[in-house]
């Protein structure tokens, strides 16, 4: 028990808190872009990172992994803000995580196995897409603010954001989104720039947050409201959750476990949602920050929540007067890191099947705006491609032995839904023989639909007189092929006319 | 030869390595085994120190790459640190016990090592401390009691010279894991034909006495030289350290752990204190 603790909170802590700082600074500007791009106040995406972050440091199955208010979750919530309202949400939030914890129970985690890493690289794309157009409102005209000024302002952000880190010494120490955000609120209050600042966006969180229960009737009529989003939240939330484990337990050579994080993500959102939160899930550039500044256990985790609720509590006046174009520059950095770029390159070497399935997912994504479908879209797709290829491992030989009047046909490969056609038209049937020999010994039989296949195939070969003899069935096989095949059963001839 | 058992004895470099690999080719030619010699070299990952705190394309590759390349170099120092460590432990074995041995070189945490290969463990031999702790005035190493509740194998925990073992003390108290442990020195050779004291203090009860006599008539009938003694006091841990130094036994065997770990919170476990007490071998039996 003290080993664990030990492992888990203390055996890297000057890392930790270091990197859990560097994470909660670049927190704060996302947790109220997300919240804006959801439709609502900046303070329930930052009550929504701190709770989040602080529980799943304590419950989550993946030291060192950062989650928080997100885009991907804020996407899926912005219709039902719009109809319904933010008290809906919270339900809506709370809901979610009661889902998440029932998939941790029902190990669906391990469901992750079936998508593929065209899927999941098309996740990411498509992640990444949409961070980037969900700021794109901030670069239209709008009342109150002057489009060339907001234009100067982001680009001037994005020159920090990525020009600091080279400057020797202080460009490492200290964290480029913050040195951004600084300085483009200190040139935009000295030039007097016509710019929105967050106050213009809503309210902003002045105490820590209270438990409150949703106020929303507890009827059938509101279940059914929020349950469609709650689904597509608590399956984006661990899908995404998902992900950001893979990639952080290849940044750091271990492996999370990831039914206690589906549990964790549920118990993160439950909690958040009675504080007045938003849901959330793991985030992956901000994972990848916390492993590059040096994070490597809990602690870090739990730093970042604790540390980004200081900053807002304290500072919520300074807050409120940065421009909207500095969080849009460092939206556009997670946008600009999330995405996978090296799968421009490698739409050359990959083969096309996979190429299509990764553009598949993103063309999905960004057409509804919903990341569980392109992942379901995803996951059929390889699934149709896998069998394609499958299929054509299923060859028929065929040999005539004119001394015994017979004809010997042998079955190759795997035999399943989908070769079971080809299977049945490469016997002759009409063939006059008295004797066939069926050799399925190098066969496997997969279906019900590859059993009655071949059960097609003896019982036509009978009704034309022709002796069928089935050998070489290997012991999978034959179970499939006793549990539903009905050619050695008496009544063969009657059922298949039943077809 | 892949189905035989073998003692598994693990070793870290530290002062008491030689001793370790003593013993375990003590055990393993005490019963016609083989020696397994174990080195686990724990290398947690390398972390970075960049608080720039931006990401930009293809961040995530380029940093697994630089990780990458940060734990291979350190890596391949600590290979070679672990194929010094087990070569000189094997040639050491071998110069001096006529017994197979065989190499074994992990990585990660010492149990799951262990547990890896739990078919073929006949016994696990340790040493008292390890590496981590050096200089410590505690007297007994972070890893054993660990291994030792998640073992079903004999341990051996080795003092730090190497004695061959002529006589042995068997800690008894009259619970199941003493009679259970009595009956496990019977079923082996390992003991068989070397003084042995079976030592009671305290429990002054007649099921506890009775217990006594019958496991001192099991190993006497199984061919074994032993005497029964039931010291009075209600030290347990002192009673038995006395006796121990007194006839200068060269081994303690005692059954281990009794409670649970619950209940060990509050009152502690004898075998803990034992193996913290005193410096000289024990053998823990399951």
């Amino acid at each position: 028990m003290l080993n664990v603790i030990k492992e888990h909170w203390l055996s890297n802590v000057k890392g930790d808190v270091l990197a859990g700082m560097v994470v909660a600074l670049a927190l704060i500007p996302e947790a109220i872009a997300f919240s804006i791009i959801a439709g609502v106040d900046p303070q329930v995406g930052l009550y929504a990172s701190f709770c989040i972050a602080v529980v799943i440091a304590f419950v989550g199955g993946r030291p060192a992994m950062i989650s928080a208010a997100t885009g991907a979750m804020a996407l899926l919530m912005v219709t039902l803000v719009k109809d319904h309202g933010l008290q809906y949400l919270l339900a809506a939030t709370v809901l979610t995580g009661v889902l998440q914890v029932i998939f941790g129970f029902l190990k669906l985690g391990n469901l992750m196995k079936y998508v593929s890493q065209s899927v999941i690289i098309g996740f990411i794309n498509a992640l990444a897409i949409l961070i980037f157009m969900s700021q794109l409102p901030e670069l239209m005209p709008q009342d109150g603010s002057n489009l060339w000024h907001v234009y100067t302002l982001v680009a001037l952000g994005l020159l920090i954001i990525y020009g600091y880190p080279h400057i020797p010494k202080i460009g490492k120490i200290i964290p480029s989104p913050l040195v951004c955000i600084v300085l483009v609120t200190i040139l935009a209050i000295v030039f007097g720039a016509e710019a929105r600042t967050i106050s213009d966006m809503g309210q902003l969180p002045d105490t820590i947050p209270i438990f409150l229960l949703p106020d929303i009737p507890l009827n059938i009529d509101t279940l059914l409201i929020i349950l469609p989003y709650s689904i597509s939240l608590a399956i984006v939330g661990l899908l995404e959750s998902m992900m950001t484990m893979t990639i952080i337990d290849d940044l750091t050579d271990t492996k999370g476990n990831r039914n206690k994080e589906c549990k964790g993500q549920g118990i993160a959102n439950v909690v958040s949602g009675f504080f007045g939160g938003m849901a959330g899930c793991a985030m992956i550039g901000q994972s990848i920050i916390n492993v590059k500044s040096g994070g490597y256990t809990r602690l870090s985790t739990l730093i970042a929540g604790v540390f980004l609720l200081l900053m807002v509590v304290f500072l919520s006046d300074w807050l409120k007067i940065i421009p909207m174009a500095a969080l849009v520059a460092v939206m556009i950095m997670v946008s600009v890191g999330t995405f996978n770029w090296s799968s421009f390159k490698e739409l050359k070497t990959k083969p096309l099947q996979s190429n299509l399935v990764m553009i598949t997912t993103v063309a999905v994504v960004v057409a509804t705006h919903n990341l569980a479908y392109g992942v379901l879209i995803g996951v059929l797709l390889s699934a149709l491609f896998f069998a394609n290829k499958i299929e054509r491992y299923m060859s028929v030989d065929t040999q005539l032995d004119e001394s015994k009047q017979t004809r010997y046909y042998r079955v190759n490969g795997q035999v399943f839904f989908s070769s079971a056609e080809r299977l049945i038209e490469s016997f002759d049937i009409k063939e006059a023989i008295p004797n066939v020999v069926i050799d399925v010994s190098e066969a496997h039989f997969w279906d019900v639909t590859a059993v009655a296949a071949i059960d097609k195939v003896i019982i036509k070969f009978r009704r034309e007189g022709t002796e069928v003899e089935l050998i070489g069935l290997n012991k999978a096989s034959q179970a499939m092929v006793e549990k539903f095949g009905i050619h050695d059963k008496s009544d063969a001839d009657n059922s298949l006319s039943a077809h | 030869m892949t189905t035989k058992k073998h003692i598994l004895a693990c070793i870290d470099g530290s002062a008491v390595t030689e001793s370790v690999c003593n013993y375990a080719a003590w055990y393993a030619s005490r019963l016609d085994l083989s020696v397994g010699l174990l080195h686990v070299s724990d290398i947690p990952a390398s972390t970075r120190r960049d608080l720039s705190g931006a990401i930009g394309v293809n961040s995530r590759q380029l940093l697994l790459e630089e990780l990458t390349q940060l734990d291979e170099t350190r890596a391949k120092v600590v290979n070679s640190y672990s194929n010094a460590l087990v070569q000189d432990a094997k040639s050491h074995i071998n110069s001096d016990f006529d017994v197979p041995v065989f190499v074994y070189q992990r990585r990660g945490k010492l149990l799951p090592a262990i547990e890896h290969f739990k078919e073929k463990n006949h016994a696990i031999v340790m040493g008292r401390r390890g590496e981590d702790h050096k200089n410590d005035r505690i007297n007994i190493g972070s890893q054993i009691e660990t291994v030792a509740r998640a073992a079903s194998t004999p341990i051996l925990i080795c003092s730090e010279q190497f004695k061959l073992p002529t006589s042995y003390l068997i800690a008894f108290d009259g619970s199941k894991t003493a009679i259970k442990a009595s009956q496990m020195v019977a079923s082996s050779q390992l003991l068989k034909g070397m003084q042995g004291h079976i030592v009671m203090i305290g429990n002054d009860n007649d099921a506890s006495k009775k217990s006594l006599a019958a496991v001192t008539e099991q190993l006497k009938s199984s061919g074994f030289t032993v005497d029964a003694h039931h010291l009075p006091g209600s030290d347990v841990v002192e009673g038995l350290l006395t006796f121990q130094t007194e006839k200068k036994t060269d081994l303690i065997v005692i059954g281990a752990y009794g409670h649970s770990k619950f209940q060990q919170l509050f009152i502690g476990s004898t075998t803990t204190q034992i193996i913290a007490k005193t410096l000289s071998p024990i053998l823990l039996l399951r």
